[in-house]
């Protein structure tokens, strides 16, 4: 907003102003909204103003630009019949739910370290209640946008009677303020000392881990009092260093919530797979694990390391399984929401997808293909993220995961070494 | 290096001849995979620059020529106007990113170095979107090419053409006026530049305006797209 909007505004009662841009020095100056640093030659408009191109997309802002904000007032009709949800809590995870709320309470920072399908979001649920009967402003944001999209039904069920508002790049729905608030980390910068209670979920994942303009905008969008929890099932070294510093205080829960283990995922040996797959031949035992799936009538996600490979691997598939109904999901995939939606649904029994599934998604009963485990692509985190999408219902809580490598890369190894190390930790052999 | 336009990391090949001439290096600031989906304008309407297999007068051409028979216009562009380059257009002109600017500085430059002019003008746009954008598009995007003259100003406009439909655009008035000296531009070769031609009102009106002004001067004129 420039100054000349801004002494329209100016009658308005606690409403905070600061300046977009702050030059750090002769040469560099830093944006107040996403923190991230320029050089002030590369980021000059032509009429001697700066911008900031880091976080162009939500509208440029410029250095003689105001950052406009409201004070939160916390003034909220909080309903009577609140949490909603009708569930049953294992004791290990209501030893979590209780030292989320004490954490809540505390204004302290805190990291829940619990393993793929431990019940993650419904251990939420006590610590967000409490929250919301307190009059604290609460929200739930998520590096991925299909994490969002998954946890909003959750949620929303939870909590009937709170109206939640969800946000995200592709939404067009207008901004309502709302108590309990539902969006993608991005979304975040647009927040200046609003939440008391901000829940950030998957803090490893793709786009939030690389970036350190999102954790900029978390430490903005929570208040100076407010307590931020992070939850991940595969930590980042860079976290467990701020739990050994104790700037981070730790909660730990090693066992999915139906008790089974994780499953442990199977390396297999499948050499020249890549040539096989650009000589149009399907590599034979994938062919063999896909034949044996099919006639089981399983379904089951298939990761693959490059977008490029799905041009190759889908005519393949069409051509040797005609029968079966599958869809290819990459991240540029205009239609990558509904074709989620469909293998949800189990309108499609098999997605091909690159890495954008691996986490924060659920599909009951399913098993996962991980071909080219060893591409570059794949860190431990993700191969780890990508084995727990199996055995997540207690209907089935079992499943295969197949690796399938043309060498033993270090991610391989660790990915299933840490499962191994969690499962021994839950005491189970 | 860092593609503008996607942001990912590329180097670039390049050529023995680049190696060993004593030129500047034009150094490209699009990586070859989104080079790849750039068109470049080969065959073309002798008048308006646009892509087709014959070198024959395009139908708007055509058209334009009954409305106005004595003036003929003789534009290039270098691009197909694409989704890319649509996308590279947005997030330059809409979004306001003038680090693009320097996008396309070497298809450019290579082009002026075949074609050149002696007096390179570039459209402008009217004061009110330079005081938003903080920016003229037109000369951000050929200011590092060659040295340019400002010798047009834009009228205040109410509308702008992007957001018109067709018939619209067509009807608008003149949008341009002389402002400066035009003695020094007698008998000169000048090349008029903008950004993309889209229905040539624009275009033709900026010509009709320097012609009005500078009556004997050979004039072209150039676009990025068409």
């Amino acid at each position: 907003m420039t100054v000349t909007e801004l002494s329209n505004i100016n009658n308005i009662p606690h409403l905070q102003q600061r300046p977009a841009m702050t030059s750090l020095n002769q040469n560099w100056l830093i944006c107040a909204r996403c923190g991230s640093r320029q050089l002030k030659q590369q980021v000059q408009l032509a009429d001697g103003r700066y911008y900031c191109p880091n976080c162009l997309l939500l509208g440029r802002v410029c250095s003689d630009a105001y950052l406009v904000s409201l004070t939160e007032p916390n003034k909220f009709d909080v309903p009577a019949d609140l949490l909603t949800w009708v569930g049953q809590l294992t004791p290990a995870q209501q030893k979590a739910a209780a030292a989320i709320r004490t954490y809540f309470a505390q204004q302290q920072d805190h990291l829940l370290w619990a393993v793929t399908g431990a019940g993650k979001t419904e251990m939420l649920f006590p610590g967000i209640a409490w929250a919301l009967t307190q009059k604290l402003r609460v929200g739930i944001a998520s590096p991925r946008v299909d994490v969002c999209l998954e946890l909003m039904p959750r949620v929303q069920a939870a909590f009937a009677n709170t109206p939640i508002m969800l946000l995200h790049g592709r939404q067009n729905e207008p901004y309502r303020y709302t108590q309990l608030v539902l969006c993608t980390t991005h979304q975040l910068l647009r927040f200046y000392h609003a939440f008391d209670v901000l829940i950030i979920d998957e803090v490893d994942a793709f786009p939030y881990a690389q970036n350190p303009q999102l954790a900029y905008a978390t430490q903005q969008a929570v208040k100076a009092t407010g307590a931020r929890l992070f939850l991940t099932a595969t930590p980042s070294p860079q976290l467990l260093r701020q739990v050994r510093q104790k700037r981070l205080a730790l909660s730990y829960l090693p066992r999915r919530y139906h008790g089974h283990p994780l499953p442990q995922p199977k390396i297999r040996l499948c050499l020249k797979w890549r040539q096989q797959l650009y000589r149009q031949r399907l590599p034979t035992l994938l062919q063999r694990l896909l034949t044996n799936k099919i006639a089981q009538g399983q379904h089951f996600l298939l990761f693959i390391p490059r977008i490029e490979l799905l041009a190759h691997l889908a005519p393949l598939l069409q051509q040797q399984f005609p029968d079966l109904k599958f869809a290819t999901v990459h991240a540029a995939d205009p239609q990558r929401l509904e074709k989620v939606q469909q293998m949800r649904q189990q309108q499609v029994s098999c997605l091909v997808t690159t890495t954008i599934l691996e986490r924060g998604v659920t599909f009951p009963g399913i098993d996962v293909i991980v071909l080219g485990a060893d591409d570059a692509v794949f860190s431990a985190a993700a191969l780890v993220q990508m084995a727990g999408r199996v055995g997540r219902s207690a209907a089935r809580p079992t499943g295969a995961v197949d690796f399938l490598c043309a060498g033993l890369s270090r991610s391989v190894q660790q990915a299933c070494r840490q499962i191994k190390q969690v499962n021994r930790k839950a005491g189970f052999k | 290096m860092k593609c503008l336009l996607c942001r990912q990391n590329f180097s670039q090949n390049l050529t023995l001849a680049e190696l060993l001439h004593w030129l500047p290096l034009l150094t490209d600031q699009i990586c070859p995979h989104c080079q790849q989906r750039l068109v470049p304008i080969t065959t073309a309407c002798p008048e308006c620059g646009r892509a087709q297999t014959s070198t024959e007068r395009c139908r708007d051409c055509q058209r334009w020529l009954q409305a106005q028979p004595q003036q003929q216009l003789h534009n290039q562009a270098l691009f197909i106007y694409n989704a890319l380059l649509q996308d590279f257009f947005k997030r330059y002109k809409s979004l306001g990113d003038y680090r693009l600017r320097h996008a396309f500085n070497a298809p450019c430059q290579r082009w002026f170095a075949q074609y050149s002019a002696d007096v390179y003008i570039p459209l402008p746009t009217d004061e009110q979107s330079f005081a938003q954008r903080g920016f003229n598009p037109v000369v951000g995007l050929y200011a590092d090419c060659v040295p340019l003259t400002t010798c047009l100003k834009k009228r205040p406009q109410l509308v702008k053409q992007s957001h018109k439909k067709r018939q619209a655009r067509l009807q608008t008035p003149q949008l341009f006026e002389f402002v400066g000296d035009p003695t020094g531009l007698n008998n000169k070769k000048i090349l008029l530049l903008d950004d993309i031609y889209t229905t040539g009102r624009t275009m033709r009106h900026a010509q009709t305006c320097l012609k009005i002004a500078v009556p004997n001067c050979r004039l072209n004129t150039f676009t990025l797209a068409r």
